[in-house]
């Protein structure tokens, strides 16, 4: 009994002990621990660091050691770690910590087989961070070993700590059985049994879940850990990554709280200079990198960065000289790569997003996310085949990446596409639409391509190819990887995607100046080889749309003004910035027209070739500023204040005086137009409408003054008047073929085919599955004699496959032979013969042309 | 198993003319070997036209279908007392009569009455149809079911008779009707697709729009007023942004499964090249030996006509297209041979 009771006796004094000098001191290990898991940092480390001197337990010394390193106090740490170590030779493996933490892995590896030596406590966790250690040296072989022998030493730990980090030795296991991914997420379950409100835990669920391409999960989990600590790092920084996942604004500032808190976080600093890539702003991208690499000097994700903010300015031997130091650094090279490749993809560097991902798959084979890059940005540029192979191993390795499965299952898809082309273009389109669509586009980017490389002095390398698509989702994904995308149409350079109008409503969207706007980025992409900024780049596209065609492209409204003035766009030397996080879709819609009117601006002032000259700059590799500075002889202030100025003069009811009483005089002017016009009385309706159409001439949008006005015209009798409304209005207004239709019809009614053609040749663009206006269309045509007009539009009422083949084939064949291209009537006439032997009309048209000596075409 | 008439249609890819003369030449053997050519030669078949319209409900559907029967009944251009047109609406002032069961019944069997073994028949039915038993077509008052309307036109026997069935779930409707030499049309595959039908309109407009007349030998089969008809109403539910809810089905082989696409190479689809609602024209300058020739040529020409087609996939496109246009340039001069004087353009 004595021999019984004397350990319990010496247990209860020392824990007497242990415990008088924790009160006294403010709190025990315990209560450190609770406050470190609530965030409350400072007195956590207090009672650590008070506590160190009495012998706490390892748990509570790995504790005080990783608080510090959560916050990136890594000398702290260092200090604390040795000291424990110098202790307690199995504490080594905190040593290995906090040289893990700032890259110095031959330190880590060799401190955590010392402490393996030494029988760690720990040591489910401590082989799983040594693997990852070896891991990072591109040693997979040894380090799949060690994580092996920590998933078995870890199967009886409740540790959440050790959970954490044994659940990373399944991820990485992950790269020879993808389905190792659901044992870490298994494990993570396990440790949250252990300890449910474990913020650090959640914080790794989140982080895995998004790297598994699981956005909503990863946002419940980062909000759980949010909830326990709202200042965790990790979690904070989980949430901001899945907030750029999904394309929504907070990611800055979430970023900005974790370098308060941790400035030393080289995970803070890489997320924040990604910002800036996204931002295109290379120099604090390049500052954020520099930050995170003095701690670690070989993380992967700031090596990416600086790579990024150097490709940016198109330093390319800058580019080598991080490629080398990061291939210096072994496998980990081949996570760099695959992240500078997504970087360069976001700047629309799809050509070198190929090559970087290409690389990082060759230097590490087993980088699914490199082949997936490569994949997509191969497919980007054209090149379908390297592409399929690509997403094909990428898939193989990865069956959770939905970008690599959508990919592949639209490449599936291609068969049912074919291609048309000429000398400069190649069309790929559905077959179902390849007949009508193909003349048209062809015969639009062809002008577009002659405007374009008249003004821009470059001419593409090969043929552009565009891709129709009659699904927006295949379209999305074509473009993202994922359904969903709001954009039209996207340009890769040569390489250009769109949605068909089939997959859009009716009516609603223009594919003419849509094609226009993205062919217009093959040049300023080419002719800067991919530097000019986005927002440049958008705008120019915009501006060009307007300058091709009366009625394409957009417009300020009253909105976007208000914007403007209000200084909620930012000025010219800053729009970019409203292009990286433009926080609502509609203030991104803003952003294009006034980036479009920068472009205008310039044009406007400096001559036709200053925006060539300003795009071409940028060729250089040199910063916006100095592109300014060269090209247009302006600074950015001065661009601004000249900007703001030309603004006033271009819309001064609107931006001299008070902006805001201005819009609501233009809004209150057109309601009362409307209310007039609906009650019946059309011309008290003038008045007030005039007034609108005054305040701010070049609106074309929904219920535009002139279309009002036009209303009233007619309600009034006044034909002339109306006809004249409308011509100004179908001019401004992209998408309201209602009133091209209309003027159209007013043409029409007085006998002036020649005028109704160019209304509904507006039509076409929006509405070019309508029977009935390609039928109007031909006839204005052949009556104005605009007889290759004609023949394009009987040519689509063939394409539309109508029930009376016979008889548009026939219609076909007059329009041919009006224009002169007999040999293609005789060719017509016959298919439509071939359908109804005894159509006397097309056998007498067959005559006709014989007796004047053409020859039929041959048949496809 | 389904079998088309192949015996005599021939080649796939036969033009429509062309197919509609040789059923006209096969019926032509088949009755000197019935014994009654001489008959046949002496009394031309006629055409008759019954047109129902049930009980629309609504005065929107009462004034569609009234539009409908009018059209079909212009389009076919019938003779006094050949065309009928019963109206469930008492507001269609110019119809015959009112439709009920009764009439519609009565109407029939006048018909047997008033026609002949070989006479053209055909009777259009437009309104609303019920899927419950029976498959029954709305009347004022009673109801008319399939198998009852089956069993009164069993009095058409030997007639060319054709149905139209232009009515909210008529799907039911073609097993009970089809029989050999029959034409069936139903607006909708089954009796399950009971929403409101547009197929009527686009039937009847087929006859009065040159589009209907694909082979553009001046007048509108039934066959090419079914294409028209279903294609228009794709175009319409595809124009209004809605699910189609109809898809007619035509059978004319008898076997009671309509095609959604009937033609030369279908099932179905053959028979209703040569079945229409007017009467035929006589557009030959009249009886001549030298008109006797050329009219003989011209079905010489279309045969080598449709065998050149069939044989197109294993020509040069160059010399099928020369051949064609040879073929179709010596059609031509014919027709122009044979054109009443001051027809000729």
């Amino acid at each position: 009994m004595r021999r019984l009771w004397l350990p319990f006796a010496l247990l209860a004094l020392v824990m007497f002990v242990s415990n008088c000098s924790a009160q006294a001191s403010g709190g025990t290990g315990t209560d450190a621990v609770d406050l470190w898991r609530a965030g409350d940092y400072d007195r956590a480390v207090a009672i650590f660091t008070r506590n160190a001197r009495n012998e706490p337990s390892w748990q509570e010394r790995r504790a005080h050691t990783h608080v510090l390193l959560e916050l990136a106090r890594h000398a702290d740490a260092e200090a604390v770690a040795a000291d424990y170590a110098s202790r307690a030779p199995a504490d080594s493996a905190l040593v290995a910590d906090v040289a893990a933490a700032r890259g110095n892995v031959q330190l880590a590896e060799q401190a955590y087989r010392a402490a393996l030596e030494a029988a760690s406590p720990d040591s489910a966790r401590v082989l799983a961070a040594l693997a990852s250690v070896l891991a990072r040296q591109g040693r997979w072989d040894d380090a799949h070993a060690l994580d092996e022998r920590a998933i078995l030493a870890g199967r009886e730990t409740f540790d959440p700590d050790a959970l954490i980090v044994v659940a990373a030795a399944h991820e990485r296991a992950g790269r020879l059985d993808p389905q190792r991914f659901r044992d870490a997420l298994a494990v993570l379950d396990r440790a949250l049994e252990s300890e449910p409100d474990h913020p650090g835990v959640q914080a790794a669920l989140a982080d895995l879940f998004l790297s598994k391409y699981n956005a909503p999960d990863a946002r419940t989990s980062a909000t759980a850990a949010l909830e326990k600590n709202p200042r965790h790092p990790q979690a904070l920084l989980a949430e901001a990554r899945r907030r750029r996942f999904e394309n929504q604004p907070g990611a800055d500032s979430l970023v900005e709280l974790v370098l308060e808190l941790a400035p030393e976080s080289v995970r803070g600093r890489a997320q924040a200079g990604l910002l800036f890539i996204d931002a295109e702003n290379a120099e604090s991208a390049q500052r954020e990198a520099e930050a995170a690499l003095a701690v670690d000097a070989s993380d992967s994700e700031a090596l990416a960065v600086l790579a990024a903010s150097h490709l940016l300015v198109g330093d390319a031997e800058a580019v080598r000289e991080v490629e080398s130091r990061a291939r210096q650094s072994g496998a980990a090279a081949g996570e760099f790569y695959a992240i500078l490749a997504e970087y360069a993809a976001r700047v629309r560097r799809y050509g070198e997003a190929a090559r970087l991902a290409l690389e990082g798959a060759r230097v590490d084979p087993r980088q699914w996310r490199a082949h997936a890059v490569a994949g997509v940005n191969l497919l980007r540029i054209g090149k379908v085949d390297s592409a399929r192979t690509a997403l094909e191993t990428a898939f193989a390795g990865d069956p959770y990446d939905p970008w690599t499965k959508n990919t592949l299952d639209l490449l599936d898809s291609f068969d049912r596409f074919e291609e048309r082309s000429d000398d400069r273009f190649v069309l790929m389109v559905e077959s179902e639409e390849a007949d009508l669509m193909a003349p048209y586009l062809l015969g639009l980017l062809s002008a577009a391509f002659d405007s374009l490389s008249s003004r821009y002095h470059y001419v593409p390398d090969g043929p552009v190819r565009l891709e129709l698509y009659r699904r927006h989702a295949d379209f999305s994904v074509r473009t993202v990887g994922l359904a969903g995308l709001g954009a039209l149409g996207v340009s890769f350079g040569d390489v250009l995607a769109m949605d068909s109008p089939a997959a859009r409503e009716s009516g609603q969207f223009n594919y003419g100046s849509t094609a226009w706007h993205e062919l217009a980025h093959t040049f300023t992409l080419g002719l800067s080889e991919g530097k000019v900024p986005r927002w440049l780049s958008e705008g120019i596209s915009v501006y060009e749309e307007r300058r091709a065609r009366p009625g394409f492209g957009s417009r300020p409204d009253p909105a976007m003004l208000l914007a403007y003035a209000s200084d909620s766009l930012p000025p010219p030397s800053r729009l970019g910035e409203a292009f990286a996080n433009p926080g609502t879709p509609a203030r991104l819609g803003q952003a294009y027209t006034l980036a479009s009117l920068v472009a205008e601006y310039i044009a406007d002032t400096r001559g036709d070739q200053a925006l060539p000259a300003f795009v071409k700059a940028f060729a250089g590799g040199v910063s916006q500023d100095e592109a300014m500075h060269s090209a247009l002889q302006l600074s950015a202030e001065q661009l601004d204040s000249g900007f703001d100025a030309w603004m006033k003069q271009r819309f001064p009811a609107v931006l001299n005086g008070n902006p805001e009483r201005s819009v609501q005089a233009f809004v209150e002017a057109t309601a009362r137009g409307a209310r007039e016009l609906q009650s019946g009385r059309a011309r008290e309706a003038l008045v007030p409408l005039s007034e609108a159409i005054e305040a701010l001439p070049d609106y074309g949008g929904v219920n535009a003054p002139r279309a009002l006005a036009a209303a009233a015209q007619l309600a009034i009798g006044d034909t002339t008047a109306a006809i004249s409304l409308l011509e100004q209005h179908t001019s401004l207004a992209e998408t309201d073929h209602e009133s091209n239709l209309l003027l159209a019809s007013l043409y029409e009614g007085r006998g002036d085919s020649g005028r109704a053609v160019a209304p509904l040749d507006r039509t076409v663009w929006l509405l070019p599955y309508d029977t009935e206006v390609h039928s109007r269309l031909a006839a204005a045509a052949s009556a104005a004699g605009k007889h290759d007009l004609a023949v394009r539009e009987r040519r689509a009422l063939v394409a539309l496959k109508p029930t009376d083949m016979a008889g548009a084939r026939y219609e076909l064949a007059l329009s041919l032979r009006d224009a002169g291209q007999f040999r293609e009537a005789r060719s017509e006439v016959l298919r439509a013969l071939e359908i109804a032997p005894n159509f006397a009309d097309a056998q007498d048209l067959l005559l006709e042309l014989r007796s004047s000596g053409s020859t039929p075409e041959r048949s496809p | 198993m389904r079998r088309g008439v192949a015996g005599v249609a021939g080649s796939v890819g036969m033009s429509l003319g062309a197919l509609r003369r040789l059923c006209a030449v096969a019926a032509g053997v088949a009755a000197l070997l019935l014994g009654g050519g001489p008959r046949a030669e002496a009394q031309a078949p006629r055409t008759f036209l019954l047109v129902v319209t049930g009980a629309a409900g609504e005065p929107r559907f009462a004034e569609q279908f009234s539009a409908s029967a009018r059209a079909l009944r212009a389009a076919a251009a019938l003779p006094s007392g050949q065309a009928t047109v019963l109206s469930g609406s008492a507001s269609m002032s110019d119809a015959d009569g009112r439709a009920t069961r009764e009439t519609l019944v009565a109407a029939i069997r006048r018909l047997a009455t008033d026609t002949r073994e070989g006479d053209n028949v055909s009777i259009v039915l437009i309104g609303h149809g019920s899927a419950g038993e029976g498959n029954a077509f709305n009347l004022t008052g009673p109801d008319i079911d399939a198998t009852s309307f089956a069993t009164e036109i069993v009095a058409l026997t030997g007639r060319r008779l054709t149905i139209v069935v232009a009515a909210s779930a008529a799907g039911g409707w073609v097993p009970a009707l089809a029989a050999p030499g029959r034409v069936v049309v139903a607006a909708t595959r089954t009796p399950f697709e009971r929403n409101e039908s547009v197929f009527h309109k686009h039937f009847a407009q087929a006859f009065s729009n040159a589009a209907g007349d694909a082979d553009k030998d001046g007048r509108v089969s039934i066959l090419e007023a079914f294409i028209h008809a279903t294609r228009e109403v794709q175009r319409e539910y595809e124009s209004a942004g809605t699910l189609q809810t109809e898809h007619a089905v035509l059978d004319d082989n008898g076997d009671g499964e309509g095609s959604t696409e009937p033609g030369q190479a279908a099932p179905d689809g053959r028979l209703a090249m040569s079945r229409f609602l007017s009467a035929a024209t006589v557009t030959a300058r009249g009886n001549s030996p030298a008109a006797d020739s050329l009219a003989a040529e011209r079905g010489r020409v279309e045969q080598a006509i449709e065998a050149l087609r069939a044989r197109r996939a294993t020509m040069d496109s160059t010399d099928y297209e020369r051949e064609l246009e040879a073929l179709i340039t010596r059609l031509a001069e014919i027709r122009r041979a044979l054109e009443p004087p001051g027809e000729e353009s």
